[in-house]
């Protein structure tokens, strides 16, 4: 017997454990279908192997691990692979997520498996054989348990969590007194990978049974001890128990591998024995189903993706008087709304509760600080500030009281003389800081990609006006050798000056000089300029004759000498657009065709939804369309050819 | 049946702060029994007067901040705040002064901060403060010990502030005030002249000798952790000792400052309310040593009879500064030093 | 009349000392550029919308140091603002509803069978989220997506959906009790989020 640690706070909420630990381990009848979770574990899901139609036998794998932290997912038993879809996960937010969904065939036919003698073996090939039978930690946290295995440090102490402080839950006390042999067998495969730490097994003095039987198969055993610790919650949680047994905290941020400490639960140390020694996955596990609904509380070794509505009926659980369903324990558990989700590898508790035996919280009254939270918080913290924090949503607060450290194991909450659903607010509160931690980070990678663009596009633009540059200067030298070749040529400057007076002139006596789109350009803004003027003079004209005004003489003159300009504009304008071969009249005709086109494709296809005779509108439809189609040939041919014709006069 | 959708625990203690306040309620009784013995019925009248008052205000200002008053009421800090006042006051308060009191301590020491736990002020202390200022003479007319008032007399003075006969054979200066006003004579000079002294400071033994028996018991249920009260009474104690023996004819004994007054009621029941103290450990050893040290002050050198509700008021408003420094190392923050605060 | 003389000597004196010690100062504590500017923008969202009527985060950073209000970003919405107030010492006023209200945060998707490839939005996406090639199919890369709008107008065929965030198992986190005030209803906080559906 080890020597055992204080830990600061804890409680002592009733224990309810004998409701289901009294009789043995019942294995539950494989189920009509199993829906298993791609992602039961923490860490990447994993990825389905298998299609819908496949069939499988138990046992066969049937998703793998992706990435390091991930775990493979087993067949539990034979059947066929019935659909690959998202359904209800077990889990407090009542999400969906992809589920392999297996009809079972009742033969329960293994898959072809055998186990290997760890002695004979090296580690690599052992722990490859832990990795590969997807076991993650069976405690609740589900973590995949051959990553803890490969430990970077040296591994002086083994911890094997057999605590089980959740009332009602009876799973590993039962497992210890029926698979003793199992679990000592499992745990010399761990201190085997580890390079034979000394090993502790913690356990709860309420555990009469299962410490008498542990010592019994311990006996002549070297290295194994079993530590007896007082009974409170939550002496089960890894921080806490390693304190227990050793007197040592995990430093924040840490993890106990740091100290030189691994933690196992006694489930997985089961499991892992299975893995190696029988060479079976993790496909099934000790479920306990207990509270005042259930008619045959007790512990039931039930396949992973069994449904908790069958066995539920199989434990006899009066629905009806089901008030609240928690998956896991009271203090740490989390509320399902739907029975129609999976038992998975980490569900250690069912607790139908009827509505006087965890009854809901009838009022929650004012914080008065009282402290009774403080003195039971396992992570000495100060809830009642953390509380005031969360609430006033003063997160870096929050953060600086460490509320990174809480375990949300309830003590507080459970405490509570006013009855502030405490953890809510912590957990709304981790979320929060969470969310915004990576709003942050997303805000700065924006900031830097948009510093980058920008930075982009200036060195762009720079590089372009340096290559304008590196042109000019090249035209230079050219012009400087040509020049230096032909010594007779007039002065550079004084010709293009010349050219210049020559631009002018030409310009100045015909339009046709200045390149055909400006002229054209030209002639339209001349035409507009004098239909504007013309109006205007129009106007004030109507206004003067309207009015008896003296100057209606000289503004009827200035009308009739612009209603010439605009018509000679006009003129102009069009005999130019006929040299080009453009024809506005046409192009607009051609536009209205196919728009008219288009209208009664549309018109057809609205009719079609709710016409009889589908088919012959169908067909008016096709027509529509070709009809459509080739307006719009026609128009873009025409468009076409008077691009290509402004082209070839701005060429020539 | 509709299931549940709740975050966990979903288990929960039978703690209420209902129960809270009603152990502190019971735990007061020892000390009303033998301030009664020694004083009269003043207590008791005062006492209903209070609570019937307490009750009253704290349905109305629930009632105009719009909130629910039955779990309000039923929560029974209106009553303990009541009690303490009612406990605080001379015996001989008249009406008027216990209502005065009551209506500053709910609705603007407790209420106007926004009710029970948000008040930076524990409303009881700034109640009596409030009438210690405002009416000096009615607030130190204690009882005398050697003839009380019956029950009549003491309804007569109660209601109409005069007694057939007058007050003046009734009332006494408590032998704080003794102690503190007669400076002229050695501390030794004053027990022999005026018996009154002997038998005053034996009352006041006995009162806070209940208070202590009563606070005890609380501390045994767990309704407050020790480090408050424990640190209060220690640093009084040291002061008054050093100071005694330096000067004993100046300064009272230890044992003197321990038993009178209202040492033990403060003690006990004032410097552990939670509301307005500070929260960690270390925090209320520092809140509780500072009240100590403030009453030591205040009786040896202010004007006033007693000390506590300067003491206290002063300190809850240090509160917020001491919880700031004295946040307590989480678990796994022992070896780092930047997480000390 | 000789110690009015003295007084004024001894201020013109202590008046020369001060100007003295704070010129030092000003040179000797100088900080180099402007970081306030910094500051500010740290606090933006940097969604790069321009719904402030800027070019960017970093031009309403600079506008916000030269006194523009504070309450003209709609992505950052009231946390923004109230940052902006804590850092700037002014009272947090509430969103200008002109610029655009506070919305849940988007991310663009390209309906990928209809983009005609015009890369028009390309152009448009200030953080280069958006990955294609003239006459080639285009597609926004979800984790660059600052869900800025800007690619939106520009696209000609109208095939980019803005579509919120999807809550996942992982991303999803409890929200806080909606009312401790003790009441006797109990129906309210029963709920620890708005839509619970009792099975």
């Amino acid at each position: 017997m080890g020597r055992v640690w204080p830990f600061h706070g804890g409680v002592h909420p009733p224990e309810n454990k004998l409701q289901s630990n009294q009789s043995a381990i019942v294995p539950m009848p494989v189920p009509k279908q199993l829906v298993l979770p791609l992602n039961q574990h923490i860490g990447a899901p994993a990825k389905c192997l298998i299609e819908v139609g496949t069939k499988v036998l138990k046992g066969q794998l049937i998703a793998s691990a992706q990435g390091f932290v991930s775990a493979n997912l087993h067949a539990p038993s034979s059947g066929i692979i019935t659909a690959i879809e998202e359904r209800t996960l077990p889990h407090p937010s009542a999400l969906m997520d992809l589920c392999i969904v297996i009809d079972t065939d009742g033969q329960d036919q293994w898959v072809d498996h055998a186990g290997i003698d760890p002695l004979s073996v090296h580690k690599g090939k052992l722990l490859q054989c832990i990795r590969s039978a997807g076991i993650t930690g069976m405690g609740g946290a589900g973590f995949p348990s051959a990553v803890k295995l490969q430990a970077k440090s040296k591994i002086n102490t083994l911890i094997i969590n057999a605590a089980e402080c959740e009332p009602y839950i009876t799973a590993d006390d039962r497992l210890i007194r029926e698979y003793s042999e199992q679990i000592i067998a499992g745990i010399q495969i761990i201190r085997q990978l580890l390079d034979q730490p000394a090993c502790i097994i913690g356990i709860e003095d309420n555990k009469a049974e299962a410490i008498a039987i542990l010592s019994q198969a311990l006996t002549g055993i070297d290295g194994i001890a079993v530590a007896v610790i007082p009974t409170k919650y939550p002496s089960g949680g890894e921080k806490q128990l390693i304190q227990i047994l050793t007197g040592q905290q995990v430093p924040h941020g840490g993890i106990p591998a740091d100290l030189g400490l691994v933690c196992h639960n006694v489930g997985t140390a089961k499991a892992i024995a299975d893995a190696v020694l029988l060479g079976q996955p993790l496909i099934s596990r000790v479920t306990t189903v207990t509270g005042k609904a259930a008619a045959k509380a007790g512990n039931y070794q039930v396949l992973i993706g069994t449904q908790v509505s069958d066995l539920m009926a199989f434990a006899e659980v009066d629905l009806a008087a089901t008030s609240r369903l928690v998956m896991g324990g009271p203090m740490m558990g989390f509320t399902l709304t739907d029975h129609q989700v999976s038992v998975v590898k980490s569900t250690n508790c069912i607790l139908a509760s009827s509505e006087l035996e965890l009854a809901p919280v009838a009022d929650h009254h004012a914080c008065i600080r009282c402290g009774q939270c403080e003195v039971v918080c396992p992570a000495e913290l100060l809830p009642q500030q953390l509380f005031w924090f969360a609430k006033a949503e003063e997160f870096d607060k929050a953060q600086s009281h460490n509320l990174a450290d809480c375990i949300e194991c309830g003590a507080c909450a459970w405490v509570c003389p006013s009855q502030i659903p405490l953890v809510q607010y912590y957990r709304f509160a981790k979320g929060r800081v969470k969310t915004l931690h990576a709003e942050t980070q997303l805000a700065e990678h924006a900031r830097l990609r948009f510093e980058t663009r920008e930075q982009r596009l200036i060195d762009e633009k720079l590089a372009k006006e340096e290559k304008r540059k590196a042109r000019a200067v090249a035209a230079a030298a050219a012009q400087a050798a040509k020049r230096a070749a032909n010594p007779d040529a007039e002065d550079p400057i004084a010709a293009a000056l010349a050219r210049v007076n020559q631009q002018k002139q030409a310009a100045a006596t015909s339009f046709t000089a200045e390149p055909p789109e400006d002229a054209y350009k030209a002639l339209k803004t001349a035409a507009a300029i004098t239909r504007t003027k013309l109006k205007k003079s129009s106007k004030a004209l109507t206004d003067a004759l309207a009015s008896g005004h003296e100057q209606v003489e000289s503004l009827q003159t200035t009308v009739d000498q612009l209603t010439l300009k605009a018509d000679a504009a006009k003129a102009a304008l069009s005999a130019y657009e006929t040299k080009l071969g453009l024809d506005p009249e046409h192009e607009k005709q051609l536009q209205v065709t196919a728009a008219k086109a288009g209208a009664v494709v549309r018109k057809l296809e609205k009719s079609l939804a709710t016409a009889e005779d589908a088919a012959a509108i169908e067909a008016q439809i096709v027509i529509a369309k070709t009809a459509h189609a080739t307006a719009n040939q026609a128009l873009e041919t025409y468009q076409h050819k008077s691009t290509a014709l402004q082209q070839q006069t701005q060429e020539s | 049946m509709a299931l549940l959708n709740l975050s966990s625990p979903h288990h929960h203690s039978l703690n209420r702060t209902s129960r809270l306040m009603m152990w502190v309620l019971l735990a007061t009784v020892p000390g009303l029994l033998a301030q009664s013995y020694w004083f009269g019925y003043g207590t008791v009248i005062n006492l209903i007067w209070a609570c019937a008052l307490a009750v009253t205000f704290e349905a109305l200002v629930l009632w105009l901040r719009k909130r629910p008053i039955k779990p309000f009421i039923s929560d029974g800090s209106a009553l303990v705040t009541a009690f303490l006042l009612a406990l605080a006051l001379p015996p001989f308060s008249p009406w008027w002064l216990t209502l005065v009191a009551v209506l500053f301590a709910i609705v603007f020491a407790k209420h106007l901060y926004g009710g029970l736990g948000n008040n930076p002020f524990n409303p009881a202390m700034v109640g009596y403060a409030l009438c210690l200022i405002a009416f000096p003479v009615s607030m130190t007319q204690w009882a005398g010990t050697e003839n009380t008032l019956n029950l009549a007399q003491q309804w007569q003075w109660f209601w109409t502030e005069t007694l057939s006969g007058g007050i003046d054979g009734y009332t006494q200066a408590t032998p704080l005030d003794l102690m503190r006003h007669t400076k002229g004579l050695t501390l030794g000079e004053l027990a022999a002249t005026n018996p009154v002294l002997g038998l005053g400071l034996s009352a006041s033994a006995w009162i806070n000798a209940a208070y202590l028996v009563g606070g005890l018991g609380l501390l045994a249920l767990r309704i407050f952790t020790w480090h408050a009260p424990v640190a209060m009474l220690a640093s009084l104690g040291l002061c008054a000792g050093l100071f005694h023996m330096g000067e004993p004819d100046l300064y009272p004994s230890a044992s003197q400052h321990l038993f009178s007054g209202a040492t033990m009621l403060a003690a006990f029941f004032i410097v552990t309310d939670p509301v307005t103290s500070a929260t960690s450990r270390k925090g209320k050893l520092i809140f509780g040593a500072g009240v100590g040290l403030l009453v030591f002050i205040i009786r040896s050198y202010g004007a006033y009879p007693d000390a506590f509700a300067f003491a206290i008021l002063l300190m809850n408003l240090a509160a917020p500064l001491i919880d700031t420094y004295t946040q307590p190392k989480a678990y796994g923050h022992q070896g780092n030093k930047d997480n000390e605060r | 009349m000789q110690s009015l003389y003295f007084a004024i000597m001894v201020l013109a004196l202590l008046a020369l000392v001060f100007g003295a010690i704070l010129g030092f100062a000003a040179i000797r504590f100088k900080v180099d550029g402007d970081p306030i500017v910094d500051q500010i923008d740290n606090l933006l969202p940097q969604t790069q919308c321009g719904q402030c009527g800027h070019p960017g985060c970093r031009p309403y950073a600079e506008a916000i140091a030269n006194g523009e209000a504070i309450n003209h970003c709609p992505p950052g919405g009231e946390s923004t603002i109230k940052a902006l107030a804590d850092l700037l010492d002014v009272e947090a006023i509430p969103l200008d509803a002109e610029h655009g209200t506070e919305a849940v945060r988007t991310i663009a998707y390209i309906r990928e069978d209809e983009c005609i490839g015009c890369t028009k939005c390309i152009q448009a996406c200030p953080v280069d989220a958006i990955l294609g090639a003239a006459k080639q199919m285009h597609t926004v890369i979800v984790d660059e997506c600052t869900g800025c709008d800007l690619c939106v107008e520009p696209c000609p065929v109208d095939c980019i959906d803005m579509l919120p965030i999807e809550v996942t198992p992982a991303s999803w986190h409890w929200q806080p009790p909606t009312d401790i005030i003790a009441t006797s209803n109990h129906a309210h906080h029963a709920a620890p989020q708005g839509d619970v559906s009792h099975g």
